[in-house]
């Protein structure tokens, strides 16, 4: 397996789009936290210049991770599972032999390995940022760094109806592309339906989306360890359990892996 | 240019990826309906509401829908292999560029009064108040004007990215980001061109967080992007190694022995 997911890390170096999506991890940081700086005030105290610092990582995992990343996630699963069929080489890497599940694992890997490096250098570029601009104070850099490695794993498992619906369509960069882009927006116009009041029954609505139980989820775990002048109450009630989130995110993960697997077999027979 | 422009329609008809933009062009306004269902206090009116449609247009879809059409047929002149039939009739690469910029001027226009009609239709469903005959031509022509202003600020995007098939998702990619980069907040975003095409139809967009936003600078931002557009064009060339696109010719298979 370790040799499939190499071999895929080797495809993947010609690709320029990668290392263009790759580098928006440093460059989303880099406009936050200038527009952070634009904002800050004159006061100096240890806990407005901590609130300045969450500001900016709240803004990159909301606006850059929940956002973002499912859109770059479809992108790169399009050119991943698109590249053996442009390229032909599906009948060679199956006379080798490497199974159909084999090489979706495989591929399904380097996913996960981009979106937890992104995720890595896009809390480290927010700390970099923040220190070069003096935009607040960097604090908690543990947590924080633990905290967005798990949300890459997630928000990449939360995302794979994503790459299902690429496979099952099966048409061109441009569909795939665009699937990804709705998907993003349709979370998008999901977060914007939470307002200052919400219902009991809506709660549950939401939280039955695999990126919004996973985004309400990590928002509940860092409200311990953040700053939080501006926090209404009611944003706790939004807050799905631990085991609620891991049940949403394993049936989303098995349904769509089953999926995968029997649509690519098909695909590729 | 005419006879380009009308060829350009012509060969439009064939193009599924203007399906494609008009059910884009319809998720603005339903997007919007979804956000009128959060309980914020906010009240919402027919202005307010197409308020949020232009914010969704500006921001999210128009700049994908404009990049990714614009994409599409300048491309297909080398996957479809015409170029060297254009070429030779002969019509200069630049003037072809123009009418097909001009073709996505118009498109964008079309486009936007779509997403009006739509917008309207489900506001007859939703009976937002202060919907009156002043008041909908009024943000017709705003809406109308903001995704104007969302095509001159991609313009740049378009003419480097979008005119080779090798870097055209790329440049989609960029234009979505591009545009995200509008939904942010703050006085420098004044002379952020997507933004700024919301500011000069509309200085008040950024009241409701809290910011003032001034017609001048957004109306120079605009004009600026209209500028490096016009420079980049004039110094176009068609660039044959990075252009071309080779298509996989289908073996016919013998039959018998």
């Amino acid at each position: 397996m370790l040799d499939l997911v190499k071999c895929e890390f080797w495809k993947m170096k010609r690709k320029r789009l990668i290392y263009a999506l790759m580098s928006l991890s440093l460059f989303f940081p880099l406009i936050l936290a200038y527009m952070a700086k634009a904002g800050t005030g004159t006061d100096t105290t240890e806990h407005y210049l901590q609130t300045r610092f969450d500001y900016v990582y709240t803004m990159m995992l909301g606006y850059g991770l929940v956002f973002l990343l499912p859109c770059l996630i479809g992108i790169i699963a399009a050119i991943l599972f698109f590249i053996e069929r442009d390229c032909d080489t599906s009948k060679n890497l199956r006379t080798i032999p490497v199974t159909s599940t084999q090489l979706i694992i495989a591929k399904i890997s380097i996913l996960f390995i981009f979106s937890i490096a992104f995720c890595l250098i896009s809390t480290l570029s927010v700390a970099l940022f923040c220190k070069l601009f003096h935009v607040g104070m960097v604090y908690g850099m543990t947590y924080k760094i633990l905290m967005c490695l798990i949300f890459g794993a997630f928000i990449v498992a939360a995302s794979l109806p994503i790459v299902f619906l690429i496979i099952c369509f099966n048409k061109s960069f441009l569909l795939s592309i665009l699937l990804a882009f709705f998907y993003s927006i349709f979370n998008w116009g999901i977060l914007g339906t939470i307002g200052t009041s919400i219902s009991t029954a809506k709660i549950r609505f939401l939280n039955s989306f695999p990126v919004i139980c996973v985004m309400n989820w990590l928002s509940g775990s860092m409200m311990d360890h953040l700053q939080k002048d501006n926090l209404l109450p009611e944003a706790y009630l939004i807050v799905p359990t631990t085991s609620h989130t891991i049940f949403i995110v394993a049936i989303t993960v098995i349904l769509s892996l089953w999926l995968i697997i029997r649509f690519y077999k098909k695909w590729t027979r | 240019m005419i006879d380009i422009i009308k060829t350009e329609f012509l060969k439009l008809k064939r193009y599924s990826v203007i399906k494609a933009g008009i059910i884009m062009t319809m998720l603005s306004p339903l997007l919007s309906l979804f956000y009128s269902t959060a309980n914020s206090g906010q009240t919402w009116t027919f202005d307010y509401f197409m308020q949020q449609v232009m914010i969704s247009n500006c921001t999210l879809f128009f700049p994908i829908i404009i990049a990714l059409i614009a994409g599409y047929i300048i491309t297909r002149e080398y996957t479809d292999d015409t170029m060297k039939n254009i070429i030779t009739i002969p019509i200069p690469y630049r003037q072809l560029l123009s009418g097909k910029l001009l073709v996505l001027l118009l498109l964008t226009i079309y486009f936007s009064f779509i997403g009006c009609m739509i917008a309207f239709i489900i506001n007859m469903f939703a009976e937002f108040p202060g919907a009156h005959f002043g008041n909908i031509l009024n943000m017709f022509l705003r809406v109308t004007g903001a995704n104007i202003g969302v095509y001159v600020s991609i313009l740049p995007i378009i003419l480097l990215f979008c005119c080779s098939a090798n870097n055209f998702l790329g440049g989609v990619a960029l234009a979505f980001v591009y545009g995200y980069f509008g939904t942010f907040e703050g006085t420098l975003l004044n002379y952020y061109p997507i933004k700024a095409s919301m500011i000069l139809l509309d200085a008040n967009c950024g009241a409701e967080y809290g910011y003032t936003y001034h017609i001048f600078p957004a109306f120079i931002t605009i004009t600026l992007a209209l500028l490096i557009s016009l420079i980049i064009l004039a110094n176009k060339k068609k660039d044959p190694s990075t252009l071309s696109v080779v298509k996989k010719k289908k073996t016919v298979r013998k039959k018998g022995w």
